[in-house]
Order: C-alpha cells, then structure tokens, then sequence
C-alpha cells in the first residue's frame, strides 16, 4: 500500500506541472481506491509494460507511471475534452465581448467627430476642465484628429520655428552630399540599426524599402543636428519609435516640432538626456518604486525580494515611450493621455503595465522575472503560440501582445486606476525627489 | 550631383477589401513592364514606376495597403500626402463591391481634398463567376462622382489604363494649373512630394535609370 501510494503521488504532481487541465481529472481519481495503479502496481518502467497501443491511448497520465484502467481512462480523456471545449467555448465567449466593447467604443468615438472638431480643437485645454470633454478624449483621440491635438497638447513651450525641420534636415543633407557628416558614422549606423527595428509589423519605416524610411532617417537626423547644437550629441536607442509615432500621425515639419518639444518634458529630457542628467532618472525610479510599493505591494516586494529595481525596466519602456512593448493602436492611445497629462502619465502607463503582467510577477527567480519582463519568456511565447494570441497578426506587433496586452486591457487598468492615483501625490513625490524641478 | 531621374512624384493608394487584387493591380502594373525596384520579405509596401506622360517623367510610388487596414493608427499616414486613390473592388465578390462606399466614406474623412479617385472592377476575366455588372459599377462610379473601368490584373486588361488614367487627372490637376512647379503639394502635407527629389541614397531611388 505504501509502495502503491508513493507511486501515485508523482502522478499527481507530474500531471499538476505538465497539463493543468488533466491534472483537475486525475487529481480526485489518483485518491480514489479503485485507481489503476491498484491492479498492476510496477510494471511500466520494464520493457513488459504496456502495449505500443496503450502506451498512446492513456492520455491522462504520464506513460512512466503505472496505467489507470482503460474504462476509467476513457472517462477521463472525455471529461478532459469536454473541459477543453468549454474552456474553448467561454475564450470564444470573452473575445467576442471584448471585440464588441471594443466596436462599441470605436463607434462612439466615430460619433462624436463633431463634438471634436466643434470644441476641443479649437482649445484642447478644455478636455482638462470639462468632465464629459475629458470622458471623449480618454476615448481615445479619433485617428484622423490625433496628429493635430498631439500637436496641440505637446505645444511648442521651446518656441521652435515653422521652418525649424526643412533648416535642420537641409544642414544635414549638405554635409552627407560634400562628404562630411556632422553626425558621424557612428551615430549614422546607430540610427538605421535604430530604424530597422522601429514598428517592424508595419512595413512602413524599414531601411531601405519602407515607404516612410526616408522620411524617418530625415527627421533623426534633424533631430540629432539640433541636439548636438545644444551640446548633446550621443544617440539614445528608441528615439527612432518616437519619430516613428509621430511621423505615423503628422507630416515631417511638425511631427519634428512635437518630437522636439515632448522630449523636452522634464522626464523624457532625463532619460534621454545622457550621464549628465542621471541623477535625474535615479529619482525617477525612486519614484516609481514608491508608486509600485502603493499600488501593487505584492509585486513590489517580490521585486525587491529578486533586486528588480525600476532600472531594470523602466527605461526600456519611457525612452521610446512603449512603442516597443504595446500593440500600435494600444499605444497610440496611451500616447493620447501622455501628450494631455504630461510626465505623471507615463508612470501610470508604466504601472498599467506591470498590472496587466501581473500574475507573471510572481516568479521566484531573477532571471524568469527578467525575461517576462523583456519579453523574451519561451514558455510564455510558446503558450501565446499555441493559444494563437501570438501569431502572423501579432508577430513585432509589442512584445506585451503575447500576455494579452491590448488597448482595451492597458486602458481598463489605466481607468480602474483612477480612483487610487491621486495628482497630489504625484507632486508631492516630485518634490520630494527632485526639489530643484 | 546624380542626375534627376525624374520630373515629379506622385503617391498612390489602393484601397479596398482584402482579396479583391489590390496586390496583383500593383505587381502587374509595376513588374510587368518594369524590374521592380525592390521586392520585400514580408507583403508589399509600396511599389515604383516611372511613367512618360506628356514629356514629363512621372514617378508613381505606389502604396499598398497590404491587409494594415486593421491599423486605424496608420491610416493617417497612408492618406497624407496621397494625390491620387484606386478604389479596388472584385466583380465576383458582391460584399467587396457593397463595401465601396465604406472605403469612399472613409477617403472623405482622411485624405486631403480634392484628391484625385478612380473606381476600378478588378478580376473582369472571371466572367462565369461575375456578379456585379459593369453597369453597377458605372453606377456607382457616378454616383460618387468619379471614374471606372474594369480591370484584370490577371490577363493584363485595363491595368495601364487604369493607373494612366488616374495618374493624368492628377498632372492635370497639381503640376498643369501650376504655374510654377513648387508648392504643388496635395495639401496637408506640407512635404513637397510633387517636387523633384533627389534620388537619395536610398533603392527607392534608383529604379528608373
């Protein structure tokens, strides 16, 4: 009996690593007495175990271990089935839910393109003070009029001219055609590799096919040319997304203005602003750290538990402002708040984020946290593989997409956070880290 | 200095349900008489072929919507700068045909006005399994208020005609009531697409010398 328990209690914890679903059926079976393993104990590891046939036909429990009885086994794989094609079934049941949240959604902001275009273009300020303004943009902005009110909301707070773009792009293009980059080569390789890896599902911005890459190449280049007038001269992997973003919703002259004035905000000027201003982005994290403590405790303390420090993640997600991670469409309306509500935004995607990951944030090891964070998790790509959530469509569409990360679960986090965030705080934590500000 | 490989350039959309040949329009109009200028890995993006029209060396960058309809986010930048639009329906495939004017509606609230459009009946060969008539189709081109033929990419009928077509109006329209060339831009955009560019050191550049 003892020798017959022993041998049924790794069934039960193999069954429980390897197939959860199965594991729900044999787990009440395996304490039942009449198990398989009762009638013919020990056979399976020699070579008199079960037939080739068996062996493929015990579905519910691992071949290593002693067989259950055909008829039960049946039973199992047909309960099992069913509890797939349920499970199939209400996934099925959700998505369509989703999917008509979603049309319902896209319909009411299709609707109220009047209502846009009558009072908030004219002053977007208004979607800050009137509620039912601000309900419209968190919305989400009607693709047709983001270009515009990004533009608006960015503002020109470092009074760029109109002509800014074509004199900077023009001083670059001299110097390439007499021979002599101002850039360098370096920071010329640094921009196509940049390029080449910047929204790859959209086919729009790859060197040198993409039918935007010229457009693209131009405006970093511009861009460095003005920022190594102001003495900043190193290239930050994950500018090319911001242009990228912007160059997707305004023409190049004013999506430069915007890009330029964005990363002037306090933030985005730190973490992109070199060794200069670390010190910076180190309070920044010490802000965020404060936040996640607030918000999500768990997660915190199993960070800390594991040395995941915002460092580790933070910056891959502010610098190109979460083009890498979202879906496109998910981060275009994340962009819609930011360009709104400034710096304090961006922490709430941030913690959004982590919220939407959650429950793979539990892991008790560095290097699996590590990797769930970048993205880069085999199980968890391989699960998305074959539950189709990463496939042809998704594919270099934001590595988050593979968790389920869309537009509809990034803003129902955003919005279930609002009652918790307070702006207060927020200011009261700038103060407190950043002083000088 | 390289030399100036052409006059003005002219961007092209094809829009349209998937599966009508929006595709194919573009590989026969582009490949057929001409070596790409480049083929890439993952779909078609856009596609290049300089034309002469009236002396003048047109080039038409031709964009593909490559089944990212399902981006909205894009759509902005696939209409901006746009001069002209192929709007692509499959004479065999009625819901393509009725989903016309969706893609109409659609034109009106994101490219630039006064963009030059063409209603086109594409897989015109396919003449057992035909379901909308070349009279519905005329209909429906009037009613919008814009040109029509039937095509097929297939056995190269009215392909030519169809891309000549469009790309006349637009000459008509951007670079002949022009006087002087600059600034002819569609609108909106700002960039001046209808200039002469130098053909930068990028392929895209180099498909017609």
């Amino acid at each position: 009996m003892d020798l017959n328990h022993r041998a049924q209690q790794p069934s039960v914890e193999t069954s429980h690593s390897s197939q959860h679903s199965v594991h729900s059926v044999t787990s009440p079976s395996s304490s039942s007495p009449g198990g398989g393993g009762a009638k013919s104990p020990r056979v399976t590891h020699t070579s008199h175990g079960p037939s080739a046939l068996e062996k493929v036909l015990s579905k519910t429990r691992p071949s290593h271990l002693p067989p259950k009885n055909k008829e039960e086994d049946n039973k199992h794989l047909k309960d099992w089935e069913e509890m797939m094609r349920n499970s199939r079934a209400a996934d099925e049941k959700r998505k369509a839910l989703v999917m008509e949240r979603r049309r319902a959604r896209e319909a009411a902001v299709e609707a109220s393109i009047s209502t846009w275009e009558r009072e908030i273009v004219p002053d977007y300020r208004a979607a800050l003070r009137d509620t039912r303004l601000r309900s419209l943009w968190w919305n989400g902005i009607p693709s047709n009029l983001r270009g515009v009110l990004w533009e608006r909301a960015i503002g020109n707070d470092i009074a760029l001219s109109k002509d800014s773009f074509s004199r900077c792009s023009a001083r670059g293009r001299r110097a390439r055609e007499s021979g002599v980059h101002p850039l360098g080569p370096s920071i010329m390789a640094a921009i196509e590799e940049d390029m080449t890896t910047t929204l790859p599902s959209l086919h729009l911005f790859r060197p040198p096919t993409g039918p935007m890459c010229d457009d693209l190449r131009d405006m970093l280049c511009a861009f460095m040319i003005a920022r190594a007038d102001e003495g900043m001269s190193h290239y930050v992997p994950g500018t090319a997304r911001v242009a990228a973003m912007l160059l997707l919703n305004l023409a190049p002259d004013r999506a430069f203005i915007a890009m330029r004035n964005l990363l002037e905000r306090h933030c985005l000027r730190s973490f992109y602003g070199g060794p200069g201003l670390k010190e910076d982005v180190e309070a920044y994290y010490r802000i965020f750290d404060t936040l996640l403590a607030d918000c999500m405790p768990k997660v915190y303390f199993n960070f800390k538990q594991h040395q995941i420090s915002p460092s580790v993640y933070l910056a891959d997600w502010l610098i190109p402002l979460f083009v890498d991670h979202l879906p496109v469409e998910a981060c275009a309306r994340v962009w819609d708040g930011i360009v709104l509500h400034g710096d304090a935004f961006l922490f709430r995607v941030a913690l959004a984020l982590l919220s939407n990951i959650e429950m793979r944030l539990f892991f008790p090891e560095r290097k699996e946290l590590l990797e769930v964070l970048r993205g880069e998790n085999r199980a968890a790509q391989e699960v998305a593989r074959r539950t189709g959530v990463l496939g042809p469509e998704t594919e270099g569409a934001g590595k988050y997409a593979q968790y389920g990360v869309d537009e509809e679960s990034v803003w129902q986090r955003i919005v279930e956070m609002d009652e918790w965030w307070k702006e207060s705080t927020w200011t009261r934590l700038l103060q407190r880290e950043l002083p000088d500000l | 200095m390289a030399p100036q490989h052409y006059d003005f350039l002219i961007k092209l959309l094809l829009i349209g349900d998937s599966g009508v040949g929006k595709s194919c329009l573009l590989l026969r109009f582009c490949d057929d008489a001409w070596t790409p200028s480049f083929i890439t890995t993952i779909g078609i993006d856009f596609k290049i072929r300089t034309i002469e029209l009236d002396g003048k060396r047109i080039k038409l960058q031709i964009w593909d919507t490559a089944g990212q309809e399902r981006f909205r986010t894009i759509t902005t930048a696939y209409y901006r700068g746009a001069m002209g639009i192929l709007l692509v329906y499959d004479v065999t495939d009625e819901r393509s045909f009725n989903n016309i004017r969706t893609w109409h509606a659609n034109i009106e609230q994101h490219a630039s006005e006064g963009v030059n459009k063409i209603l086109i009946g594409n897989k015109s060969d396919w003449t057992e399994k035909k379901v909308v008539s070349e009279d519905q189709g005329r209909a429906l081109a009037q009613e919008l208020g814009i040109r029509f033929l039937e095509t097929s990419a297939k056995v190269n009928e009215g392909v030519e005609e169809a891309f000549f077509t469009l790309a006349r109006d637009i000459k008509t329209r951007l670079i002949d009531s022009q006087p002087d060339q600059a600034g002819a831009g569609a609108g909106g955009a700002g960039d001046s697409n209808i200039n002469p560019k130098q053909p930068a050191a990028q392929g895209a550049g180099g498909c017609c010398s």
